[in-house]
Parts: C-alpha cells; structure tokens; sequence
C-alpha cells in the first residue's frame, strides 16, 4: 500500500532508501532521540537502512509509517502507527530544525485522520516521556487525552523512564471534526 | 491455520524453559544474540546485520501477523536464549527456531521443540507439522529427529539465502 496525504506544508509518503542519508542525520541527535522509546542513540545509516528494510509492502495501516516530507528538505521526520500490547500506538520524530513551525501538530493530525478513516478501530494510543511538553502540547491540539502512567524504557538513555499515556478515542476525533 | 494459531497457548513452560509472546523488553538481550552470523546462516529469513529496528519488526509486526506464533524462550536462569515458532506459510504447519550461541549444546533447543510439538498437538488441530534444515545442519536435524521428526526429501532449496544448497524436508504424522 503507498499512500501519499498532502497539506498545506508538507507530504507524508512512503519512506524508501533515499531517506536513510536524512532519517540517519536527523536522529543522530539525542535531543530527538532521547524522547523516543525505541530508538537506539547513536543512531548510524547502518539503523536507518535496517528501519527502512522493515518498510516493506503489505503492512496494514496499524503498521504504517509516513516520512514527512517538506519542499527543498526531503524527509525531515517521520509519523506512523505500530502495533503496541494495548492496541495501536501512533508515534512521531521530527527533526531538530524544523521545530515550533506546527509542522508536527499538522502531520500527526493528517494520519491520525488518515487512520480513524481507514480503520474501525475505536481508539489510537500514544504517549510521550514526563518531560516531553512540546510532545505533549502537539497531542492536546489533536484531542488526546492523558489516561495514566507507566514505565517505558527509552532504548537512548538505556533507562526506564515514567511515561504518560495518552488516548485519541474516534468519538472525540469525530467531534472536533465537525 | 488461524484457528491452530489462535489455539496454542499464550505462555508454555518446560523443566527449565519458559515460552512467552515476544516483547519489546526482549530487545536488549535479543538484538545482539541475534546479529551473529553464525546463527542467522542457518536461518532463511533473520536479517544479517540484525540491528534494533529488525527486533522491533519481529516483535511488533512479524510476531503479531497471522503468518506465524513465535514464541520467546527464557531459560531457568531468567536469560533470554531465543527464538522457538510454528510457522503458517505453507501447507503444513512448521516448526523452527534459534539460540543464541552462548546457549547451543545444552539441550534447550530439544527442550523448547519437545514443548511447541506438545502445544501443537494438543490443539487438535494439526495433524502433522513439517520443518526443514539445511543438510549441513546437523545439529538442527539431530534435535528434529529426536522430537519424532522423519526425513521425507532432501531438495535443493529455493530461498534467496541458501539457493540451490540441499535441504532437508521433515515432517512429524501425529498418533490418533
């Protein structure tokens, strides 16, 4: 399945090899990877080429991931859903320098609604580490809620850190629609 | 073969082994036992280099498909050693696994096949189950043989990893 959503800034498509370079640069730097669960730190092309190689097609929309793609920039981060103990769980990265444009409230928003369209799931789960406001500020704008808190442990830190859970429910994603 | 995975038990346990669904939490352990060549060569499908981002494939996207019911083995020590699957891709169920190296020659791979065998068994649902190992895997097709397995062919296999080399077909008929 290749997908490919456009808004007002930026693509979210389908991130193929030519990402590795950018995705291997970006995540290379522990102010985003320290607020990722599982995403070791450093981070090399040898990780980003191995992430793309499990990008392969006939994943089902809860096992999706978008790159995000902004003009003259190429991927500078990526969104996507992935399959959690609790039910599915969207996670997000964006690049260091493209931070406080809104341009990651504006990509989570597009596959969130991406997902509630395409699935019948009733809920996305996410989260974010305690410290992570900026995180956190990004999923209030999309109707997530706090539900509780819990150990994850962040693979760059090599520590277990305490976690908010947060929920988008289809009811409430349905709301703030209309 | 939804029914027969659906049907095998979350979590099984033998003398020294527990088999339980694999997790995240299994990555930092997993990762590197699985990055070793000698034992993704006996594999057909474990990636090589196996980096972080293949055991987050495996747990959240190939371990959670319809394709397959792996099951993570941790020994009486609490040490994660590998991996034990029944595998649904083809006509008959098959069995396979891994160890990390540390692990081999102390009978957990026999331990960990005698229990997924039993499971498959007692679902009632599999009236045979199939394995394969390459023919110089003798270690592999000793543990088989010793689980009932038989050898019904030897054919050169055609996987992109081990193209042409002669691989032993096995398959175990249950008891009514």
């Amino acid at each position: 399945m290749s997908v490919t959503l456009t808004t007002p800034h930026l693509t979210l498509r389908e991130p193929t090899m030519d990402d590795a370079g950018n995705i291997a640069k970006y995540l290379n730097d522990f102010a985003v990877s320290g607020n990722l669960a599982r995403v070791p730190f450093p981070y090399g092309r040898a990780d980003a080429e191995a992430w793309l190689k499990t990008r392969r097609p006939g994943l089902t929309p809860a096992q999706t991931s978008f790159a995000i793609d902004i003009p003259a920039q190429g991927c500078v981060g990526v969104v996507g859903f992935h399959q959690g103990v609790n039910g599915t769980v969207l996670g997000y990265w964006l690049a260091r320098p493209f931070w406080g444009q809104g341009l990651m409230t504006e990509a989570a928003g597009t596959a969130v609604d991406w997902f509630f369209e395409r699935t019948d799931a009733n809920r996305i789960l996410s989260g974010l580490f305690h410290f992570n406001a900026a995180s956190l500020a990004v999923q209030e704008k999309l109707g997530f809620a706090v539900i509780g808190r819990s150990r994850l442990v962040c693979l760059a830190r090599g520590a277990e850190l305490e976690h908010i859970d947060t929920e988008l429910t289809r009811s409430v994603w349905k709301a703030r629609k209309t | 073969m939804t029914k027969l995975r659906e049907a095998l038990p979350e979590t099984l346990r033998t003398a020294r082994l527990t088999l339980a669904p694999p997790r995240l939490t299994d990555l930092p352990e997993l990762v590197p036992l699985a990055d070793n060549e000698n034992v993704t060569r006996w594999t057909t499908r474990m990636p090589y280099p196996y980096a972080h981002a293949d055991g987050v494939d495996f747990v959240e996207n190939i371990a959670t498909g319809a394709d397959q019911k792996p099951y993570a083995l941790r020994n009486e020590d609490g040490a994660f050693i590998g991996v034990a699957s029944l595998m649904f891709h083809a006509q008959l169920p098959e069995v396979g696994y891994w160890l990390g190296e540390p692990f081999w020659g102390r009978g957990y791979a026999s331990e960990a096949l005698g229990a997924l065998v039993a499971a498959a068994r007692a679902t009632g649902l599999a009236p045979m189950l199939a394995a394969k190992a390459l023919a110089d895997n003798k270690a592999s097709l000793r543990v088989l043989e010793k689980q009932g397995f038989q050898r019904v062919r030897e054919v050169p296999d055609d996987s992109d990893r081990h193209k042409g080399k002669p691989t032993v077909h096995l398959e175990l008929e249950f008891e009514r």
